[in-house]
């Protein structure tokens, strides 16, 4: 583990490992203990939404997948915008984003470490594409509905956000701290990156107020769509 | 084949078949508009038809490149085209074009554009997945207005499909795809199924594809439906430069949300808001858009109703609602947002509704139109403006009862059967272009809405110059300088007119220049720009083009430019090399081609005019609007805004027009049909040879 | 400025038949100018009424030519003809004009009032 990784811990983590004989004894940034425990530096990125303010325009989706595979697709989009255009505001959309999860099930799953924390960026939980076989277990392990993990049907692979890190088709440079391309391309600000890690048992821990003064100028409210809990 | 999918679906209802057709020979078009005009001409057997609902004709819903990708408002456009209903004296070979996500989950589905011809003996609908596609019996949705339509096809396919882990499962060529969207459908309501001239195709709660009565051809084949379902993605050739042009559509020209600022200029200037003629129901929304939009103008509510109506569909009840609760702005507002949801559902075209219904009134109190009246009518006239003289008045509409019995084949026609030929020449009834509503900016005041129309085939409703309007005029009502001055502004955007345009003399639309060879090419550049530009690749005429932009310094718009232009996107999505101008020329060949379908259907020069009050009476707005400035430059040759209000078109004058603008559009002028000398030099000999086999060639000039 | 008469009040008060309707319309970016036909005092108010969705479209010379002739009321139509003189802009004889309306609406009513009373 690099120094670097190991200063950005601020609270360790202990999960009971996956106990399929082989793990490797490292998966990214994070490190297997003896007696199969997995320390899992907590990711210096997340992407937070505001469910209310959303246009449902899906630029985030197509511009996601572009930056990442060069095809506009909502498929393969990281971040999956549903919606039901009959539907009363603010139930009509549902923003579905990767929560970079503090003990990531998706990280623990995978039998070959290519779902990965990356020391390298800011400990965000990334697949390598190479080293992905295929076998879905961290789409399986994803708690959240719809999973936040995508099979490529065309590649045979996994993917799952990575902040922008692993991006050929953005000129900027991604990753935390630095561009992720939906929260750029968002015509009204309804996606934001932050560094605090939202509240992890809270179902809205990721759901954000993002509609400021100037929303309320153009006609809408600012209601909190969720009362704090 | 970057941008297109490369198959095109054509489905014939009469035989119940489908096939694959190669876009390879269309894409030449662009897409949209261009690509269905081609289709129509390649796969209409008898393009002599002048009744849409006829089951001859073949209407297209094509895509673009641009659909299904992060093109600033383009992604989720559509193009309907095919010979229309309605229309008056002739329901010319037309156009229509909605919004939402059907563009871009047909795209997705692997599909470039549907071509349906033919007639189904039973109503069906259409189901498409990926590459599987079903014509199946819509027995169980036919009579069921366009929401439970819609609603009944997603639970059926969901149904059909496995969902595994929050995620429909679809078959793909290469093994299972993945989405969690529902399907996209396109549908007709009662108002199509009874095939209304004013019958609409809609999609999702508010996307319609209003002019040119759509809605009646789909039910004349007994279509009710089509569904497409997709996993697949849209190649992109340069996606760096996709995605970069679309962070400088935002960073440089559109507006922000979180930052409005109502000085600022420009169809992408403004921020994203609701477009309503009326109190917004409530302040719980959302704006809502079209896929891929840079700032949405619709929106939805927390109330149950009112989900995407905006615009014209808040219109045309509002003053009669407002009426009815004496100014109660909020008690108005429901029924105007309940009457135009009621339209989407019943799936009505709401445009010749607002002037339609004022002229029914007048009928009404000239007692002429009522219970035992001439024009028989059992509604109660009385309550107008009322929700439950709206739900009578629409259901009448939507099922050819009534007062909509006469009103089945259109507006105007229904004024020569009522022996009101009158009211359309006086302008009593406003509908001053084929058979159409006047759509808020009269041809004698805003020239190229006028002249655009009537050498095309319906309302053009393309708003590109008409910002200039609302720049100059929002401005005066307000006692404010204009944010540009006027030979400023014509200085910028007659530089986006190239080469059509070598002079700001283009935008002056005072009186002595108004026939100009200046203003003509104005009118040119506008009607290829819009047919490729807009119509073909699908540009959002709300948001494009851009020609001037406040939030610029130098307030040049995104159009043309070299951060954000039309050309930047298309070559990035396609890996052509093209200019802006390429794709006016493109624009030119389209007009060209539906030209010539409009010269086998009967069309003369002749028939090239606009109702009589037009060239008659002078242009007072019904007195609505003191004033309609526009730029224009006085005597000693100085750029003001001036009004052009109280004046009318002089019919010499503008006949001499015509014979100009056939001249330059290779045109015969004695009969404004083309030349083959003109088609030839556009690769459409092919045309020439069913031109002239059908005796109906232009003259060489 | 003379009391307004008990039948003056009513008078004003009073809708107009439709053959003596007048043309006005409303304005919203960009989809343009749709007619509003109005028929009373009070529809002249509230169609006036300042509201950030859209703006009233009207000829003010025509107002007040309607207002004298078919409301019957010289005083009104003689302070919109002012108004509409001597204010900076359009939407501020509006916003003027809709004050005025409102307050002659508030003296009739007055009036109305008072008599029954």
């Amino acid at each position: 583990m690099s120094g670097k990784a190991g200063s950005t811990i601020n609270r360790r983590t202990f999960l009971k490992a996956l106990g399929a004989a082989g793990i490797a004894a490292s998966a990214g940034g994070a490190i297997l203990l003896p007696g199969n425990l997995l320390v899992m530096p907590h990711s210096e990125g997340f992407l937070v939404v505001d469910m209310g303010k959303c246009m449902g325009c899906g630029t985030c989706m197509t511009t996601c997948s572009l930056t990442h595979h060069g095809k506009a697709s909502l498929s393969l989009s990281r971040i999956q915008i549903e919606q039901n255009s009959f539907a009363n505001w603010p139930d009509d959309i549902t923003m579905s984003i990767c929560r970079q999860c503090k003990d990531a099930p998706c990280v623990s799953a995978c039998p070959v470490n290519a779902n990965h924390v990356d020391s390298e960026n800011g400990m965000v939980r990334r697949i390598d594409p190479d080293r992905c076989i295929g076998c879905m277990q961290c789409i399986a392990a994803c708690p959240y509905l719809p999973k936040r993990l995508q099979w490529d049907p065309v590649q045979r692979k996994v993917q799952k956000c990575d902040l922008c890190v692993d991006t050929p088709y953005l000129k900027e440079k991604g990753g935390p701290g630095n561009t992720q391309a939906c929260v750029k391309v968002c015509p009204v600000g309804a996606i934001a990156f932050i560094d605090k890690m939202p509240d992890q048992k809270s179902p809205h821990g990721y759901e954000v107020n993002l509609r400021g003064k100037g929303w309320e100028k153009t006609g809408g409210s600012r209601e909190d769509l969720h009362s704090k809990s | 084949m970057f941008g297109f999918t490369g198959k095109i679906l054509h489905i014939n209802l009469t035989t119940g078949t489908s096939k694959t057709i190669p876009t390879e020979k269309y894409k030449r078009w662009g897409g949209g508009h261009g690509m269905g005009s081609a289709l129509f001409w390649d796969l209409c057997e008898d393009k002599t038809i002048t009744d849409g609902r006829d089951s001859k004709n073949v209407v297209c819903i094509a895509t673009s490149p641009f659909s299904g990708t992060n093109v600033p408002s383009a992604g989720g456009r559509c193009e309907v085209v095919g010979v229309g209903v309605g229309l008056y004296p002739v329901s010319w070979f037309t156009r229509s074009n909605f919004g939402g996500r059907f563009s871009a989950t047909m795209k997705y589905a692997g599909w470039d554009a549907i071509v349906i011809s033919g007639k189904a003996a039973q109503p069906v609908w259409l189901d498409i997945r990926n590459d599987s596609v079903n014509i199946r019996s819509a027995k169980d949705i036919w009579g069921k207005d366009t929401k439970t339509t819609q609603e009944s096809i997603w639970q059926t396919v969901e149904e059909e499909t496995e969902t595994i882990d929050g995620w429909q499962q679809l078959p793909t060529p290469k093994g299972s795809g993945y989405s969690t969207q529902k399907p996209a459908v396109l549908a007709i309501g009662p108002a199509g199924e009874n095939q209304v001239a004013t019958a609409c195709l809609v999609h999702d709660a508010g996307n319609g594809a209003g002019q040119g009565g759509f809605g009646a051809v789909w039910g004349s084949k007994n279509l009710k439906a089509i569904s497409f379902y997709g996993t697949g993605s849209v190649e992109i050739a340069d996606p760096a430069a996709l995605v970069q042009a679309r962070f400088d559509a935002k960073e440089f020209y559109a507006g922000d949300v979180d930052n409005p600022d109502a000085s600022h200029w420009g169809p992408f200037g403004k921020p994203a808001k609701p477009v309503l003629f009326c109190d917004e129901p409530s302040k719980k929304r959302r704006t809502q858009s079209c896929q891929g939009c840079i700032n949405g103008c619709r929106g939805r509510y927390d109330i149950g109703y009112g989900n995407e109506v905006s615009c014209q569909e808040t219109s045309w009840y509002s003053s009669f609602a407002q009426k009815w609760v004496k100014g109660d702005k909020q008690k108005a507002s429901a029924i105007i947002m309940r009457s135009g949801e009621l339209c989407n559902r019943l799936g009505i075209n709401t445009y010749p509704l607002g002037e339609g219904l004022h002229w029914l009134e007048h009928l009404y109190h000239e007692g002429l139109l009522g219970p035992d009246k001439a024009i028989s009518s059992s509604l109660d006239w009385e309550k107008i403006g009322s929700p439950e003289f709206a739900e009578q008045f629409l259901q009448a509409i939507a099922t050819g009862n009534d007062i909509g019995k006469d009103l089945i084949d259109g507006w105007v026609q229904a004024a020569y059967k009522w022996g009101r030929e009158e009211d359309h020449k006086t302008g009593k009834l406003q509908f001053p272009y084929w058979g159409m509503p006047e759509h808020g900016y009269d041809p004698r005041a805003e020239l190229e809405w006028g002249f655009e129309t009537i050498m095309c085939d319906r309302d053009m409703n393309s708003h590109c110059f008409n910002w200039i309007f609302w720049q100059a005029n929002i401005s005066i009502l307000f006692g404010q300088r204009p944010f540009l001055a006027a030979d400023k502004l014509a200085e910028i955007v007659t530089s986006k007119l190239a080469p059509y345009v070598d002079s700001p003399a283009a935008l002056d639309y005072s009186t002595p220049n108004m026939y100009s060879d200046d203003v003509m090419q104005l009118t040119r550049w506008h009607i290829h720009y819009s047919r490729f530009w807009k119509n073909s690749t699908l540009l959002c005429d709300f948001r494009w083009a851009d020609l001037f932009n406040t939030h610029t310094p130098d307030s040049h718009g995104a159009t043309g430019s070299e951060k954000a232009g039309e050309h930047v996107f298309w070559n990035a999505v396609t890996g052509d090399t093209m200019s802006l101008a390429d794709g006016l020329e493109i624009g030119k060949q389209i007009w060209a081609l539906d030209n010539a379908i409009w010269t086998l259907q009967g069309r003369h020069r002749d028939v090239v005019k606009f109702a009589d009050y037009i060239y008659d009476q002078p242009f007072t707005k019904g007195e609505l609007l003191p004033f309609f400035f526009w730029p224009c430059r006085d005597e000693k040759g100085e750029w003001h805004y001036q009004d052009v209000m109280r004046r009318s078109l002089d019919r010499d004058k503008f006949e001499d027009w015509k014979s100009r603008f056939y001249t330059l559009e290779g045109c015969d002028p004695e009969t404004g049909w083309p030349t083959r000398t003109s088609l030839a030099a556009m690769d459409l000999a092919f045309v020439a040879d069913e031109l002239e086999k059908n005796q109906r060639i232009g003259k060489e000039g | 400025m003379k009391q307004l008469s008990k039948q003056k009040a009513k008078t004003l008060l009073e809708p107009v038949p439709y053959s003596q309707w007048l043309s006005a319309g409303r304005m919203l970016m960009p989809s343009g100018i749709h007619k509003h036909l109005l028929g009373s005092l009070s529809e002249v108010h509230w169609f006036l009424e300042p509201t950030s969705k859209s703006l009233p479209s009207i000829d003010f010379d025509r107002l007040a030519d309607w207002l004298e002739t078919t409301i019957k009321d010289k005083h009104i139509a003689g302070e919109v003809r002012h108004t509409a003189e001597v204010s900076s802009s359009y939407v501020e004889t509006c916003k003027m004009v809709y004050e005025l309306v409102g307050k002659r609406i508030s003296e009739a009513e007055e009036v109305l009032n008072n008599a029954h009373s």
